[in-house]
């Protein structure tokens, strides 16, 4: 029964991920490409290019999140910061940046806006959307990772045990003389920051891997090391083919080496800063003042904002600089969206398919297996989120050629399943394994069976939580770029690959029309969630 | 029916916590078994119970007016359990929480007959009568009180006809006046019924008069 269970996750989960590594390996271990690559007149300052951009964007992300959580936490704030990231992370990352650049580009909003009081005509000379530094993509990086961060910080932070630990420890920091932020950032972020060390790693794994948003926000001559990679496996020469492959290993090699010297400087600077956590020195004797509740407040206005605009710029029609507003409206980007129906059924259809099947493996896993098995299968679980998706796919589409299943509905379904998995995984197992055990032993007991305990009682009652587990797999199934790209062998075009297609290609409206219809999706999926959970709340507890 | 255990022994990580304990549970008595926390009180429970799992490890006989029951998943052994918590199901009404228990079947002895929802509704409400919650029947869990749940959470367990019963301190989390009224209402049910019961407790006051007791030491 156990081995049964384990088999369809071991057969369409575990082993293709085994399996993807060491082919890609291989298949990036070609001299001729690797001496192609090398030759690149763009590679030095690509990779230069994206090391930056990863380690300043993850840097000053997770900064930012420590920052907040030290001044927000156990403040008024904290709640609605809470309620606030669910609508946030499920903004896709393209439909996020295809909105930001409306803001900050040289013909943006922010520039529109300053023209009249600084007496511009045409659009400023700004270095803020694929500009040659990449700082328009660190700064969409930054703003979206942030509330990933901060999501995963509040996800610890709630833990029943660990919540409780935290109110002695503050309590008894305050008896010391210190303030809660000296707290915070001498006591408990060294304590708890190596419990998040797999977010902090993905945050940087996808800062440095990230092909889509470097497309539509990224520099482009040369462009990150990411995107050369994805143009060379993209090409029909079998050679820059496989220099794309070997990009993508060296993409990997530098993601481990920044790994290791992340730790190298975590061990050192953990040692100067116990010297100053314990230097006596309180601090200084202010109040932790209001400035964190206004950058929150400023980071929600900024993705409202890119909210609003990505709406209004669908409907737009002639919009000349410095014109604040359209000068006229236009149903053009909407035509052509309906008449891309088909995408928008395909996205819905796979997102669908691929987060079942994921919710049906992590609930074989999860039945079949006790709690702590968890823990060891986590590496592989979360492998999609920190191996660079550029090399897992590689490896991935070599596996998929003899099953014939590139440019399939079934491949393209498979790969979505592949990378909604974690994320339906890490947003199930916390209520589907404190379930408490006795209910099942009083249902047995009852003399019913598993099956009718599963339906009757555990099904109903982890249906907020399932709901949930869902809408996070279908969100992220609709934001897939590469793998809809890879494994459908660019035969089926989504929502998202249609509009990083018309963001990097200028078409602006109609990108902003794709892109709320990318944000539009997953929002019914966390509509839908939220309403289960509030109509079970309402179920569960009556006055 | 009388429940029998025979050379009980329960090890964990090597140490034994019940060494070689026999002792034979005859119809409406009650065996209590009391110690410290951490003695086994509940490792016992769990193995007569069939839910005991790694890292304990057991061995000794179970058997049930000679039946051996040693063997059986938790399911075929016909043993009610009670915690400490009702663990009523708290998205299910009271009556679905009974009918969830109640066999399909009903009917004296061994023959009993396929039962409509109209009869099974009936069995429930006059058992949710016997124990003084009358009407209750459409409320939910969450709409009870302690005491309430309580009596529902045993009336559960009955109406799945079981051959014997285990109660895991079924009264610590009660009020001082609530745990006096449930001890009654809960033994003198049993007893009238003729259910071997196995009780763990701390407490000696949860102890019925007559019960043969057990010790467990650390």
């Amino acid at each position: 029964m156990r081995a049964g269970a384990l088999a369809a996750p071991a057969l369409l989960f575990a082993l293709p991920l085994a399996a993807a590594l060491p082919v890609a390996l291989w298949l990036g271990l070609d001299f001729a490409a690797w001496r192609g690559l090398l030759d690149d007149p763009q590679l030095a300052r690509a990779l230069t290019l994206s090391v930056l951009v990863a380690v300043v964007s993850s840097s000053v992300a997770t900064t930012l999140a420590l920052w907040l959580v030290t001044h927000l936490h156990g403040t008024d704030s904290w709640q609605r910061l809470v309620r606030a990231l669910g609508p946030m992370l499920a903004l896709p990352h393209a439909a996020f940046a295809i909105g930001l650049a409306l803001l900050v580009m040289p013909a943006g909003v922010i520039a529109r806006l300053l023209a009249a009081p600084l007496g511009w005509t045409s659009p400023p000379d700004w270095p803020t959307v694929n500009d040659p530094d990449g700082l328009g993509l660190a700064l969409v990086l930054v703003a979206k990772e942030l509330p990933f961060v901060l999501w995963n910080l509040v996800a610890l932070l709630a833990r029943p045990e660990l919540a409780q630990q935290l109110r002695g420890w503050l309590a008894s920091g305050r008896t010391l003389g210190y303030r809660d932020s000296a707290i915070w950032w001498r006591v408990l972020w060294p304590l708890l920051l190596p419990r998040l060390a797999w977010p902090m790693l993905a945050v940087l794994a996808y800062s440095l891997t990230v092909v889509d948003l470097a497309l539509i926000v990224g520099p482009a001559s040369p462009p990150t090391l990411a995107v050369l990679a994805w143009q060379g496996l993209q090409d029909g020469d079998p050679l820059r083919n496989a220099e794309g492959a070997a990009a993508a290993v060296l993409l990997a090699v530098v993601l481990a080496a920044l790994v290791a010297l992340g730790g190298l400087l975590g061990t050192a600077g953990a040692q100067a800063w116990r010297r100053l956590s314990t230097s006596g020195t309180r601090g200084r004797a202010l109040r932790d003042g209001p400035s964190a509740a206004i950058a929150w407040w400023l980071v929600l206005a900024l993705y409202s904002t890119v909210a609003t605009l990505i709406a209004l710029s669908s409907f737009a029609g002639v919009w000349t600089f410095p014109a604040i507003a359209p000068q006229s409206w236009s149903a053009g980007a909407w035509t052509q969206v309906r008449d891309s129906a088909g995408t928008v059924a395909l996205s819905a259809g796979v997102g669908t398919f691929a987060t079942v099947a994921a919710l049906a493996l992590v609930l074989m896993w999860f039945e079949a297996t006790p709690p702590d098995w968890d823990r060891r299968v986590m590496p592989l679980v979360l492998a999609p989120l920190v191996i660079p998706p550029l090399l897992m796919l590689t490896g991935l589409y070599a596996l998929a050629l003899p099953l014939r299943l590139d440019g399939t509905l079934a491949g393209l379904a498979w790969a979505h399943m592949l990378a909604a998995l974690p994320y339906v995984f890490v947003a199930l197992a916390p209520a589907w394994r404190t379930f408490d055990v006795r209910y099942e032993h009083t249902a047995l007991a009852l003399g019913r069976s598993r099956v009718a305990f599963w339906w009757h009682v555990k099904r109903p009652l982890l249906a907020a939580p399932i709901c949930a587990a869902l809408a996070v797999g279908f969100a992220v199934s609709v934001a897939q770029y590469l793998p809809t790209q890879f494994i459908g062998a660019g035969r089926h075009a989504t929502i998202t690959t249609e509009a990083v297609t018309l963001a990097s290609g200028g078409q602006r409206h109609t990108a902003a029309a794709f892109a709320v219809l990318q944000a539009l999706l997953p929002a019914i999926g966390f509509g839908l969630a939220a309403w289960v959970g509030h109509r079970r709340r309402q179920a569960l507890h009556v006055a | 029916m009388s429940l029998e255990l025979a050379d009980v022994t329960i090890r964990v990580h090597g140490r034994t916590l019940i060494d070689r304990l026999s002792a034979a549970v005859a119809p409406g008595d009650v065996l209590a078994v009391m110690g410290a926390s951490g003695v086994g009180k509940s490792s016992l429970l769990a193995w007569v119970a069939g839910t005991l799992e790694a890292p304990f490890e057991a061995s000794g006989r179970l058997t049930l007016d000679g039946r051996e029951l040693t063997s059986l998943p938790i399911q075929q052994r016909r043993i009610g359990l009670l915690f400490q918590d009702d663990l009523l199901f708290p998205h299910m009404s009271v009556h679905d929480n009974l009918l969830f228990a109640l066999p399909a079947r009903l009917g004296p002895g061994s023959s009993p007959t396929p039962a409509s929802r109209a009869a099974r509704l009936a069995a429930a409400d006059a058992a949710l009568g016997s124990a003084g919650l009358a009407g209750f029947g459409s409320r939910l869990p969450a709409s009870l009180s302690g005491g309430q749940r309580s009596r529902v959470s045993l009336l559960r367990a009955l109406l799945a006809q079981p051959l014997a019963l285990l109660l895991d301190e079924p009264f610590s989390k009660l009020d001082a006046s609530l745990r006096a009224q449930m001890r009654s209402f809960t033994f003198s049910t049993l007893h009238e019924r003729r259910v071997p019961t196995i009780l763990v407790t701390h407490d000696p006051a949860d102890v019925p008069a007559g019960a043969q007791r057990v010790s467990l030491d650390a």
